[in-house]
């Protein structure tokens, strides 16, 4: 078996086979070249999962065998990574494995940590505590949602970073257009309980959301961290992250948001910063310490949304450079923080938030973004799983 | 006298410089290149010859003279083709465009799950439409089929009872507004 390869990417997630795809198409010189260590069996276009849980998609057009996503010319390793030998150029796995590389890109994504809320992990998918962030439960949160008979639906966005920061609010909005189909909506408080400062980080968006909040009359409590269900007596505890006073919250519903993190293995390496994130350069991709070495995605610590529209936006940048240094020429690509979130403001509206580094609206299409669009959702739900699978994942967009 | 005095001057001053070590050094390196330096020469004699040659074969300049006619090429081919040159940055990233696009296209028509999925969301949309269409279909036929099966002439008292049905009642109220409209606008016009 084949143990030194030119690159070895850490992570078969989006970042990891986009990169991968990219540098195929780019030189011959990869072919057989390229390791991704992945051990999953599956993979996963989770931005899908809003709508699962909204019951507007089906959860199984979300799920693709990994065999079949990795490109032509990659060898995929199917083990997980427990170890990073920067000096020699070494990654080791669970199963002995030790592989070099020349280049190493580290795109190993985020981990959720269910076990930072007390009573979550035991609860979820029970008792009306659901999750659109995880495959096994998303039908729980439409099955929720639709048996719902009034009552307080309770929404969290958790104190961490997240992957694709407008998720807690999409499926509050669904369910709300929901729960207004169904004549309940009457009988019905939501709240929507955020550890951050403010609905969303953009202004232009900030404001179209607060409107939408308004509009729907949702109870917005913002700098409060869910630490505790008692999913027995169905109550919700919170601190207020200004105050540090401990709030209990009655609810007959609860969507979770779960708190987030880098992946161990990662936290724990020579790679990561003090919050654990992999250090790169914001605008190269390249490691700060080590020049052989990108991150790339949700594990990275740039300073911008976590979402497949960003990675998409980053994948020819790590590409690009890595070329370069191949062929001892200057990096020029540049990545200038682009993420993408498709706001889901109810079933057949979307705002789509398009915006850089210094959160500035960086929109592609010719009309205002921050209106509410049926043509926006048709894409979300539509065009955009087609051209992850058909585009991203083969390098072509 | 001065120009005697003027040529002892240079050969002095050639002989202090064939004197410096460095010049010494490049006159050696010089002598021992000097075949090799033959042997090019040569090389390039033979390439002159061979063009000299090439150019007083009539034969062979003819042949290949019909054959540049043949194409149509002339100066305004070459400033074309610097032009091109000059462009090729710009057309080579429009071309990787191009490509990036076939190659997304032949994706997703290889993709069966992609097709499904875009066929059978597409049904959906389609769904109300189709509806409609084949609501308006089966009235269509109905009304075809009870017109077949009802030989019998219309009479009078017939036409008299279709006054009352209030579907014919709104038609006619709409003719009564048609007209009215119309003579209004008739009147105005006057």
């Amino acid at each position: 078996m084949k143990t030194s390869f030119k690159v070895v990417i850490v992570g078969g997630g989006a970042a990891g086979i986009s990169v991968a795809a990219r540098l195929l198409r780019q030189s011959k010189v990869f072919g057989g070249e390229i390791a991704i260590i992945d051990p999953a069996e599956k993979h996963y276009y989770q931005p899908l999962w809003t709508l699962v849980g909204g019951g507007d998609s089906k959860k199984e057009d979300s799920e693709r065998e990994m065999k079949d996503l990795i490109p032509e010319g990659a060898v995929w390793i199917q083990d997980a990574v427990t170890s990073f030998e920067p000096k020699r150029n070494e990654v080791s796995t669970v199963h002995g494995g030790t592989f070099t590389y020349d280049y190493l890109v580290v795109a190993a994504g985020i981990e959720i940590n269910w076990n930072a809320v007390k009573g979550l992990a035991e609860a979820l998918g029970t008792k009306n505590v659901c999750s659109n962030y995880s495959y096994e439960h998303v039908d729980y949160t439409w099955e929720t949602i639709r048996s719902f008979k009034g009552g307080t639906a309770l929404f969290t966005h958790p104190a961490t970073p997240i992957k694709c920061g407008g998720a807690p609010q999409k499926i509050m909005y669904l369910a709300d257009d929901h729960f207004n189909r169904v004549g309940v909506r009457d009988a019905t408080t939501i709240i929507f309980g955020s550890a951050n400062p403010a609905l969303f980080d953009v202004d232009k968006y900030r404001i179209a959301l607060e409107k939408v909040v308004d509009r729907k009359k949702i109870d917005a409590r913002l700098r409060r961290s869910l630490i505790e269900i008692k999913a027995d007596e169905k109550i919700a505890v919170f601190e207020n992250l200004d105050t540090k006073e401990i709030e209990e919250v009655a609810y007959d519903m609860i969507h979770v948001t779960p708190n987030m993190q880098a992946p161990g293995f990662i936290r724990n390496s020579p790679f990561a910063d003090g919050a654990g994130w992999v250090d790169v350069h914001k605008h190269t991709l390249q490691h700060t310490r080590f020049e052989n070495v990108f991150g790339i995605g949700d594990n990275s610590n740039l300073p911008t949304s976590k979402t497949g529209a960003a990675i998409r936006k980053q994948a020819p940048v790590v590409a690009d450079n890595i070329v370069a240094l191949m062929r001892g020429q200057q990096m020029q690509a540049t990545y200038d923080g682009y993420s993408s979130c498709p706001l889901v403001t109810g079933y057949n509206k979307l705002i789509l938030a398009e915006f850089d580094y210094d959160k500035k609206p960086a929109e592609s299409m010719p009309f205002n973004q921050a209106v509410e669009r049926t043509s926006m959702y048709i894409l979300k739900k539509e065009l955009l799983p087609v051209m992850y699978w058909d585009g991203m994942l083969k390098g072509t967009m | 006298m001065s120009a005697t005095i003027h040529e002892e001057g240079d050969l002095m001053q050639l002989i202090s410089e064939l004197e410096r070590p460095e010049i010494q050094q490049s006159l050696t390196s010089l002598l021992t290149k000097l075949p090799e330096i033959e042997k090019s020469i040569d090389s390039i004699g033979n390439a002159v010859q061979f063009g000299k040659a090439v150019l007083q074969d009539e034969s062979t300049t003819r042949k290949y003279d019909e054959l540049f006619s043949s194409y149509n090429l002339s100066l305004e081919t070459v400033a074309s083709l610097v032009t091109l040159l000059e462009k090729l940055p710009k057309l080579v990233q429009m071309i990787e465009q191009l490509e990036n696009i076939i190659d997304f296209v032949s994706a997703v028509l290889k993709d069966e799950q992609s097709t499904d999925y875009l066929v059978s969301n597409l049904k959906e949309y389609a769904e109300p439409f189709l509806q409609k269409g084949k609501e308006g279909l089966s009235f269509y036929q109905e009304v075809q089929q009870k017109a077949d099966c009802n030989p019998q002439n219309v009479k009078m008292f017939s036409l008299v009872k279709w006054l009352k049905d209030p579907a014919v009642q709104k038609g006619l109220c709409y003719v009564q507004a048609t007209l009215d409209v119309l003579n209004e606008r008739t009147a105005q016009n006057k």
